[in-house]
């Protein structure tokens, strides 16, 4: 019997401890505190792996600058890493796009000159993957420097709803930051992306045989034939790491085209896209459009010249997540590209005829595809 | 045991308990920090004519790139490269 009374009194003690904790709780806005102080020590803890990660992204990429023989590599890297384009102004959009075009060609161009004087020994591809592991660098530099910042200001100014909004972002986030991570090796070892696919359709369709001629920066053309039609296929210059400029170059061989009497009839755009949750990797997809995922300057020029000509303009699109499109291209992908070749063919088979020319444009980086 | 005490005890419990389960996600983000550092399998695809090989990735491999001769005299291409999903070391598949 005095067993159980006592039992009974630590039970009602506890009872009683827990219901004046939830009062304290809940009425001095304590639990609040509780909760912010969980998801600020979360927070600060993925923070340090964030902060790992961008350190160690900077040790791969000079070790990689070092093994190339870059002359000053870690000066280099902090005055890329910090590099920034600022947006041109857009509450005036008149000629906006020549603008933005203006900027992202003098980024460009800055790169490619900052890499061209580092490493006057190497070849063109290793720095365009030199400069694209300067910019994985950059970017986890810079993710962890925005998480960085919104939890210490959230902190200075005592607002847990800046908190919580960083708290419940961190899973993403990270899943981000390691998706660069791991992008970084496949782009120092020249393992197609998949991105590539794009461009991995283009070169399928040129054929071993064909002649690449550079276009435009960074930007290659050849020419085929297909079941009576003439192909000219478009593609980043590979094998490096590049997007190139495929509307610059697809609206110069249209006129080149267009001059020489030639009958262009079809203009169809092939890139990776993203898929939806649920969606397998490598499905193939078409419709009508430019299927390109630049900011703007390279998507017009395959409107424009498509208007002004009045060609139709088809996109085909491989499916994948956002990881799989920086990452090695998966074998789901890999399988997807061959069924983006067929596609491809189908509709240049149904909407073109014999003696027309058809302009395929393999859209995305070529970083592991080169020319054959 | 006086009710201080006890207190004492279940504070430090919940204390222990809350030390724990940070730690514990703790090393789960490290362990996923560890596993990102696997590298995936990939595989380099060669044409010679109608006959297609597959082998491991060298670097250097690029698409295009010429790799040798077939018999015919005409050049052995690498026509694709890719990855091959990561699989758990529980099921016991040689990755």
């Amino acid at each position: 019997m005095a067993a159980e009374s006592a039992l009974a009194t630590w039970v009602t003690v506890v009872v009683n401890i827990l219901w004046i904790a939830l009062f304290i709780l809940f009425f001095t806005g304590l639990g609040n505190w509780l909760q912010v102080y969980w998801y600020r020590a979360d927070i600060r803890s993925k923070l340090s792996v964030l902060g790992s990660l961008a350190d160690d992204a900077r040790k791969t990429t000079l070790d990689f600058l070092n093994k190339n023989g870059a002359q000053d590599s870690a000066k280099l890297l902090d005055r890329l890493t910090d590099f920034f384009t600022i947006d041109p102004v857009n509450i005036e959009p008149t000629d906006i796009i020549n603008r933005m075009r203006h900027l992202l060609n003098i980024r460009d161009m800055r790169f490619k000159d900052v890499f061209v004087q580092a490493m006057p020994n190497a070849d063109d591809a290793m720095r365009s993957v030199a400069s694209t592991a300067a910019e994985i660098t950059s970017a986890l530099n810079l993710i962890y420097k925005v998480v960085r910042h919104y939890l210490l200001f959230g902190e200075k100014t005592k607002n847990i709803y800046l908190i919580i909004q960083l708290a419940v972002l961190m899973p993403q986030i990270m899943q981000i930051a390691q998706a660069y991570r791991k992008a970084l090796d496949d782009f120092l070892i020249k393992v197609p992306v998949g991105d590539a696919a794009g461009p991995m359709v283009a070169v399928r369709l040129a054929g071993p045989e064909a002649k690449w001629r550079e276009v435009t920066e960074d930007t290659v053309v050849a020419e085929t034939t297909f079941e009576g039609r003439n192909l000219i296929i478009v593609k980043a210059k590979g094998p490096g790491s590049t997007v190139g400029r495929p509307g610059e170059a697809t609206e110069k061989v249209i006129r080149e085209a267009l001059a020489q009497g030639r009958k262009v009839s079809l203009m169809v755009t092939v890139d990776a896209a993203l898929k939806f949750e649920g969606e397998t990797s490598g499905e193939v997809a078409e419709g009508v459009g430019a299927a390109i995922g630049d900011p703007g300057p390279e998507k017009i020029r395959f409107e424009r010249v498509a208007t002004e000509y009045n060609i139709p303009l088809r996109a085909v699109i491989i499916k994948m997540g956002m990881d799989e499109a920086i990452l090695a291209m998966k074998k789901d992908v890999y399988d997807g590209v061959e069924k983006a070749v067929e596609r491809v063919k189908q509709i240049i088979r149904e909407e073109s005829k014999e003696g027309d020319t058809v302009v395929v444009i393999g859209v995305g980086n070529t970083s592991g595809v080169g020319q054959g | 045991m006086s009710y201080f005490n006890l207190y004492l005890l279940m504070f430090l419990i919940a204390l222990l308990a809350a030390t724990t389960a940070m730690t514990m996600k703790q090393m789960s983000d490290l362990k996923k920090l560890q596993e990102m550092k696997r590298r995936p399998k990939i595989i380099t695809v060669e044409q010679c004519g109608s006959s297609i090989t597959t082998r491991d990735f060298r670097e250097g491999d690029y698409v295009g790139l010429a790799t040798g001769s077939c018999t015919d005299g005409t050049p052995k291409r690498i026509i694709g490269i890719y990855a091959l999903k990561e699989e758990g070391k529980k099921r016991g598949t040689p990755m």
